[in-house]
């Protein structure tokens, strides 16, 4: 029994002695409060000693960086109202930002965090509500373009959040000892309505977009097409020209080929055509009616003899040819 | 300790014995714990790991340069509340998405991976005011395992609101028809830069792999715009190209025709000269007999003709005597009979 005793009395005497030992995390820090008033603030990790329970307590605060979403994931949306350059009262838009934050790696700072704080969710608290005045702050005195724009160096969203940076991290580095790394921007958008609005006019713009495709392929379709025929157009025009000048050139060296070989005996060459003329007039649809004792007549009836007189057969005289019709093929 | 005391009411103190027996029993008992608490201490680091090891609360200063902790293998540390090991993968390519849903990041922490297909992604706005969803799958790296686990709490929301947001800048910059199309590549490529510069600034010890659009598409609402846009922009395509296979058949046609009235003239001019040529020297041939003796030559030309004209005519002869008037005639033509 006695042994019992000394056995459970071991067992509390060394946890009372380990109440001696502080271990300091790598991602901690921890503060000492003696009797609740804070003595020491331990920034490096490792083994410390202090006093026993319940003289000495630890406060340990994360010294990592820490991500405040603002407003909250489950949280309503913010909206701002921003400027207008010109119109004064600018555009109501809906913006959050997430804070990267720790608490300031400084005995000072982490006993005023203790003090002012006291943990992370009311740090978190106070965070959010200085990110949302200054932001709204800045917004009210810019454009929306500062934020949103194709210009070039209009949006200047890394400056704008650089001075909204700024002025958190005065307000909040010696009055709480947090330590403000970054504040961007994760979401931008329109309050509801006026998201149907933006999205009348996204659908006005792709209309005007796309009925100006369209036509602009028709337009350049157009000009194809006309270029196409103007360029067949040319074509057969050169063509033409050319065929033309080819006749002609032949027709004049025909003519030529012509000139020098009647025009060795012109006379005879008369005298040739007219009988081709007479082989050509008289066909089978001719009729000739003569009287018997027409000279045409004796030079048919004669036509084995030789004829001596050149008067016979001349028909270009009228009294040679008293009634020759050429009736023409029979009507159809 | 506290077996041997339970143990010793029920068994009087009869002999040395068994209290010898006793005491050996529990002294085995309790070496057998301790042995069984240093033993915990072992650990293993496996191969895609690295081994982060707290003494006292504190990663030695060896375990924070590269390569960082301890390598795969057995290892040793003193057991809890001495010394804590974490073993964070390096070698994993890890993957999370930005401009979800908080429901649907959920559902696929959870493994449900269909959910990111119905997922409505969050607006984003582009330079030029419009609404686009846009969704971003990010691949990431633990290169510094000292600096994951000690540098930020909760570094994959640090990581996906470092690139939500660079990527909510970006494209408060790009005019939207950009944004869905040729700057896609350089969105990708700046995000994935500028994101790293900040989360190097941060300490996180991660490095991206990847950011790679998973959709970036209009809202439902006016998707049908869109979707206009691109099918105006065939239609306009397609006009130019029937032109332009018009075009195609129009010119070779018109070069076509061009040849065939070439050759049409050239055939004339071929005919033409050949012809005058042929005629001319049958004329010469003629000429040169004519000269040898012109009457005759004349005379039989004459009859030739003749003979042929006769051979082809009909001839009527009215015998009308010498002195009398000659006999009247009228030619009707047969068109006039019927």
């Amino acid at each position: 029994m006695r042994a019992l005793v000394a056995a459970v009395a071991l067992v509390a005497l060394l946890w009372w002695a380990s109440t001696c030992a502080l271990i300091v995390d790598q991602s901690d820090y921890a503060v000492v409060k003696r009797f609740g008033r804070p003595v020491a603030v331990c920034l490096e990790p490792g083994l410390r000693f202090k006093l026993p329970w319940p003289i000495d307590d630890v406060v340990r605060f994360d010294n990592r960086l820490m991500v405040l979403e603002t407003p909250a994931a489950n949280q309503p949306d913010r909206e701002y109202l921003t400027q207008d350059e010109q119109a004064g009262i600018g555009k109501n838009v809906v913006v959050s930002t997430f804070t990267a934050w720790r608490i300031r790696r400084d005995p000072a700072a982490v006993r005023t965090f203790l003090e002012t704080m006291g943990d992370r969710a009311r740090a978190e608290a106070r965070l959010g509500d200085v990110v949302v005045s200054e932001l709204g702050a800045a917004l009210g005195q810019n454009d929306f373009a500062i934020l949103v724009s194709v210009e070039k160096g209009r949006q200047r969203c890394e400056e704008f959040l650089a001075g909204v940076r700024e002025r958190c991290r005065k307000r909040v580095q010696d009055a709480y000892g947090i330590e403000i790394v970054d504040i961007r921007i994760i979401r931008l958008n329109f309050p509801e309505q006026n998201r149907r609005n933006v999205f009348d006019r996204m659908r006005a713009e792709r209309e005007t977009i796309a009925a100006r495709y369209r036509s602009e392929g028709e337009e350049r379709a157009t000009t194809i097409r006309a270029q196409a025929n103007r360029q067949r157009d040319e074509i057969l025009a050169q063509a033409e020209m050319e065929a033309e000048q080819t006749r002609g050139r032949a027709d004049a060296e025909a003519a030529r080929i012509y000139a020098e070989a009647y025009g060795q005996d012109p006379e005879f060459y008369r005298f040739l055509r007219t009988l081709e003329s007479y082989e050509k007039t008289f066909d089978e649809n001719t009729v000739a009616i003569l009287s018997a004792g027409s000279e045409f007549l004796s030079l048919l009836t004669r036509a084995a003899e030789p004829v001596s007189q050149p008067t016979a057969p001349h028909m270009e005289t009228n009294d040679a040819r008293p009634g020759v019709a050429t009736q023409p093929a029979s009507p159809q | 300790m506290m077996h041997a005391q339970a143990s010793q009411p029920s068994l009087p103190a009869r002999s040395d014995q068994p209290r010898r027996a006793l005491r050996a029993a529990s002294a085995a008992v309790l070496l057998l714990a301790l042995a069984a608490y240093l033993a915990s201490g072992f650990y293993f680091v496996q191969p895609d790991e690295r081994g982060v090891v707290r003494w006292f609360g504190r990663v030695p200063d060896a375990q924070r340069v590269p390569p960082f902790g301890v390598g795969p293998g057995m290892h040793y540390a003193l057991p809890w509340p001495f010394c804590s090991v974490n073993r964070p993968k390096t070698t994993e390519i890890r993957r999370l998405f930005v401009g979800l849903t908080p429901e649907t990041r959920e559902a696929i922490g959870r493994g449900e991976m269909w959910a990111l297909q119905s997922s409505p992604a969050s607006d984003v706005l582009t330079g030029d005011v419009n609404i686009l969803k846009v969704t971003m799958a990010v691949q990431y790296q633990v290169f510094d395992p000292f600096a994951y686990l000690f540098a930020a709490d909760g570094p994959e929301q640090l990581i996906r609101l470092t690139v939500q947001s660079v990527l909510i800048e970006r494209m408060a910059a790009l005019p939207v028809d950009q944004a869905l199309t040729a700057a896609k590549t350089a969105l990708e490529i700046e995000t994935l830069s500028r994101s790293q510069k900040l989360l190097d600034e941060y300490g996180s010890g991660v490095r991206l792999v990847a950011t790679n659009l998973q959709s970036i598409e209009p809202p439902e609402a006016i998707a049908a715009a869109f979707n206009d846009v691109v099918s105006a922009k065939k239609d306009g395509e397609r006009a130019v190209d029937r032109a332009v296979a018009e075009q195609n058949r129009v010119i070779p046609r018109a070069r076509g025709d061009a040849a065939q009235r070439l050759a049409e003239a050239q055939g004339y001019a071929q005919q033409r000269v050949s012809r005058a040529r042929g005629e001319s020297d049958r004329f010469l041939s003629l000429l040169a007999e004519y000269r040898r003796s012109p009457q005759l030559m004349k005379d039989r030309l004459r009859i030739q003709s003749l003979e042929k004209a006769v051979s082809r005519i009909r001839v009527y002869l009215l015998d009308n005597r010498p002195g009398e008037p000659p006999a009247k005639l009228r030619i009707i033509d047969r068109a006039d009979q019927e």
